[in-house]
């Protein structure tokens, strides 16, 4: 009893910290965002709350905050898009082949995610570069496809194996040519792993940085975090309140998928890494 | 792709076709291409020449080198063994029966989800020297007597950084073990109580060994991942102070927006080396673990 | 429609060397008929089953449909599953989780375009025929294990196949749902008129609902007969096995020939054979063969004037009206089912063999 009392009292304490440790940064954010100016902890703790900030990033064209934040939108949807579907061929193919040929797929993939990101980005600027794709969404959602879908296709993999081969039959005998038993069954069965993966991809290119600092320029491809990392003051102090301003308007997307879809990123992640 | 049978469907590379390309053009070519340059004098606006293993011995009497290569290291063995044992921990809290388990489940994953950008812009304001988070706690709570120059100093700005990346990646240590640790039997539990062992034997005898081929999988994820830092010290430091916080990739980076293609090439070969011998030491015990399960 | 296989050959490639899933096989299956492949598994029945449907290419021969050839491996004729409008009910049922059980049935149709009319009242039509109209609304997972067979067989007919094909349908039901589903299965295929096989390892499934069967082992077919004929006249000892059950006694004995009639020796006594297999015997390669009884024609303490040999009951399963006894006579063993009566363990009882219906076999391998 006593140790069951004590344990309780444990994860009690436990539960506290993880929260505070978690969101202790976010409420930081926030309260600098929401005040006047960001020294408040120093004039012992008075907040003047305003929403000066936020104006000033939303309404200042110079800053193109509104233009940063369309392009991650349009870049990271892109790629989600196009990454479940080249994944979903591949794990189809994969989980339906009869060769010997596919775990040797599967673990080259796994050992192209390892790889470096800034190992290709050096070739990937002159390749870039040279068809003239440089500051353009393609620069960005072509590598970013290559680049996620890896764990794309090991998540898809183990949706597409648990679904029976005798599904695939049946689909033929009722008339479905391969494209259809994809479109109309296997997809479609496998809902919950390709919306997963969507989410997957989409946070992982929304949050990319590197190929983003070196194969864009300016506004017209730039996307958030390039934007909020590179954001510094005109005239040398740096303006923490527009920029904090700046991130909370950025996360909002992320966070709100975070925590409105917890269990398919989680479902997603621990079948990219654990398992199959 | 017209497939009628089922022989032939099973026979169908054509499927796969798009995501070989794509990585094909888009990773292994790019490799190559590095590959390729590391032997190259490439720098723009200079005729580009073929130099053998000139920037590789460049770089093996390059002193800078070798300080990215050591606080990479460093960042490694002190950030990962951080944040497995932090995850394991709230990973331990979250696999038990605790109320608003959604709500801390979401809180676990939002550091996780957020750009590391953004977070390394956060971290900096918190590690302001003058009205930071970080320097107003230390002082509070008596740490410190007075304000710590954070990013201004070499240790200072290390901490940060490793304070950032355990807050920015426990989260996914987190998810992983919570995930094998649901997949642990409750009966062995109750046959461990049963057989009169308390919490912390149970944990030792039952939990660690069957954690054991999850843990390696993220520790070596970690590892890899830690390798590769690059955004956090991009935006926390810069790689300052006077370079004692740049990564390996951040500092071939450097010479690549410097434009010298050549030499930042032969960086990111070395680490590409080495995270290509961890990786297939991660594939080998990974399989290890699935044939152990 | 009628169905004939031409010397019909397939064979699976792996890398561990080649499999002969279906060796030689010729067939031919009447218009309405309902055909059973019956076989242990591994036989390349549900391979013959896909050849049919158009889910493998034979490796060789031809499948006609009529007079329509849709399968040849020699004149390179292979038509897709699509165009040969037959329907399939497979053993996990396969139906699509992801739609309503009115879509499941309606999948075939929709992938034809059809009019959005004919579906509603095609499905409607066997939604009724098959007693599943109030489940039109529900996903499969809602659904117990025969209604889900019911949506599967719907789906099969909603079409009005050519050939109508079954791979073990009924073997994930509990046994007293697959009693009752056989019969309403072989009426519903006796409605429709709609050829059919239907494949199964369970040989009273096969009994019960064949118009005709055939034993297949390791891809070829051992003998084709009709449900009867299989019964008393099994061609070798593996359809002697397979057909009746518990399986007809077997046992190893030497032919002698005395006094112009054949004789076996069982224990110390001799047998006479009927002279109508004096035909069957002269034919054997060596005296020594296979003698076999079925259980149901072994009688215990009998009161004619029959020759008895003395056996031991070494173990006694009461089956309701009547009683399977295991003997023992010498170094065989047998097993005989007999109206219930008081038996003991171990007690010696009269054994009597029904001369009529002893079977001689060569001795297989």
């Amino acid at each position: 009893m006593i140790e069951e009392k004590f344990k309780s009292v444990i994860i009690w304490i436990g539960c506290v910290l993880l929260v505070v440790f978690c969101l202790t940064p976010f409420l930081y954010m926030i309260l600098i965002s929401l005040s006047s100016s960001p020294d408040f902890l120093t004039k012992l703790g008075q907040i003047e709350f305003s929403f000066k900030n936020y104006y000033s990033v939303l309404s200042s064209k110079s800053l193109h905050f509104i233009d940063y934040l369309r392009n991650s939108l349009i870049i990271s949807a892109a790629s989600a898009f196009f990454c479940v579907i080249i994944a979903g061929l591949g794990a189809y193919s994969i989980t339906r082949l009869a060769l010997p040929g596919k775990m040797l797929i599967l673990f080259f993939v796994l050992a192209v995610s390892m790889f470096p990101q800034i190992s290709l980005v050096g070739y990937l600027f002159k390749f870039m570069s040279s068809i003239g794709w440089i500051n353009t969404y393609f620069a960005l959602i072509f590598p970013y496809v290559a680049w996620i879908l890896p764990l794309s296709l090991w998540i898809l993999v183990s949706y597409f194996a648990q679904i029976p081969r005798d599904l695939d039959k049946a689909a033929l005998i009722d008339g479905c040519t391969g494209w259809q038993i994809l479109r109309k069954v296997i997809f479609p069965v496998a809902a919950p792993g390709i919306f997963s993966v969507s989410l997957l991809s989409f946070i992982f290119a929304f949050n990319e940085f590197m190929f983003a600092l070196m194969l864009t320029i300016d506004y017209h491809s730039r996307t958030i975090p390039v934007g909020i990392a590179l954001f510094q003051g005109l005239h040398g102090e740096i303006p923490w309140g527009n920029i904090m301003a700046g991130s909370a308007i950025a996360v909002i997307p992320v966070v709100l998928l975070t925590i409105i879809f917890q269990s398919y990123i989680i479902q997603g992640l621990t079948r990219g890494s654990i398992k199959g | 792709m017209e497939y009628h049978t089922f022989s032939e469907l099973r026979e169908s590379y054509a499927f796969i076709l798009p995501l070989m390309i794509f990585i094909l053009i888009f990773v292994l070519l790019p490799v190559l291409g590095t590959f390729i340059n590391s032997f190259f004098r490439d720098i723009s606006f200079m005729q580009r020449k073929f130099i053998l293993f000139e920037n590789y011995k460049q770089l093996f009497n390059d002193s800078d080198f070798y300080g990215a290569i050591r606080f990479t290291i460093l960042f490694i063995l002190v950030s990962v063994p951080l944040e497995i044992i932090l995850g394991l921990i709230f990973a331990l809290i979250l696999n038990e029966a605790v109320p608003f388990r959604g709500f801390l489940r979401a809180c676990v994953l939002l550091p996780w989800a957020i750009p590391s950008a953004i977070s390394g812009r956060l971290w900096e304001l918190i590690f302001n020297y003058n009205y930071g988070l970080a320097n107003f706690l230390c002082i509070k709570l008596g740490i410190s007597t007075g304000p710590i120059n954070w990013l201004g100093s070499s240790l200072g700005a290390f901490l940060g950084i490793v304070i950032a990346d355990v807050w920015k990646t426990t989260p996914f240590v987190t998810i992983i073990l919570l995930a094998g640790l649901s997949s642990i039997p409750i009966e062995l539990y109750s046959q461990a109580k049963v057989d009169g062992s308390n919490f912390l034997q149970r944990f030792h005898k039952v939990t660690m060994p069957l954690l054991k081929p999850v843990l390696i999988v993220a520790l070596l994820f970690r590892t890899i991942d830690a390798l590769r830092i690059f955004d956090l010290v991009y935006v926390l430091t810069h790689g300052g102070p006077g370079g004692a916080t740049t990564s390996l990739s951040l500092y071939s980076y450097r010479y690549f927006l410097a434009g010298d293609f050549g030499y930042g090439s032969a960086i990111s070969v070395v680490l590409f080396v080495i995270a290509f011998i961890l990786s297939v030491v991660y594939i080998k015990l990974g399989r290890f673990a699935e044939l152990g399960t | 429609m009628n169905l004939r296989l031409v010397e019909l050959t397939k064979r699976f490639f792996s890398k561990h060397g080649s499999i002969l899933a279906v060796n030689d096989v010729n067939l031919e299956i009447d218009s309405g008929e309902f055909f059973v492949l019956l076989g242990p598994s591994g036989c390349g029945k549900s391979t013959m089953l896909n050849l049919i449907a158009g889910l493998e290419k034979p490796t060789r021969g031809e499948i006609w449909f009529d007079e329509t050839l849709v399968a040849s491996a020699s004149r390179r004729v292979f038509l897709p599953p699509k165009e040969r409008n037959v329907a399939m009910v497979f053993q996990s049922y396969a139906l699509y989780p992801h739609l309503t059980v009115f879509e499941n049935i309606a999948f075939p149709l929709r992938i034809r375009r059809t009019k959005e009319q004919l579906i509603k009242e095609s499905v409607q039509r066997v939604a009724s025929m098959l007693a599943i109209s109030e489940l039109l609304d529900r996903k499969p997972a809602g659904l117990s294990g025969g209604q889900r067979q019911r949506v599967a067989i719907a789906r099969a007919i909603v079409r009005k196949p050519n050939i109508f094909l079954l791979d073990e349908p009924l073997s994930n039901l509990d046994a007293q749902l697959r009693a009752s589903t056989r019969g309403e299965l072989k009426n519903l295929q006796r409605n429709l008129g709609v050829t059919t096989i239907y494949v199964t390892h369970d040989q009273i499934e096969a009994m019960g609902l064949g118009d005709r069967i055939a034993v297949l082992k390791d891809g070829r077919i051992v003998q084709i007969g009709t449900p009867d004929e299989l019964y008393e006249n099994p061609v070798n000892p593996f359809v002697a096995k397979f057909i009746g059950s518990p399986p007809m006694n077997l046992f190893k004995a030497s032919i002698n020939y005395d006094k112009g009639s054949f004789f076996i020796t069982v224990g110390n006594k001799k047998i006479k054979l009927p002279d109508n297999k004096a035909e069957r015997i002269m034919s054997l390669k060596s005296k020594d063969c296979l003698i076999g009884i079925r259980p149901e024609h072994i009688y215990i303490n009998p009161s004619g004037a029959e020759e008895t040999l003395k056996g031991k009951i070494t173990s006694i399963e009461p089956l309701g009206k009547d009683v399977l006894l295991h003997i023992s006579i010498g170094e065989n063993k047998f097993t005989a089912i007999t109206p219930k009566m008081r038996f003991e363990e171990y007690e010696i009882v009269n054994v009597g063999f029904d001369p009529e219906r002893i079977h001689v076999f060569e001795i297989q391998d």
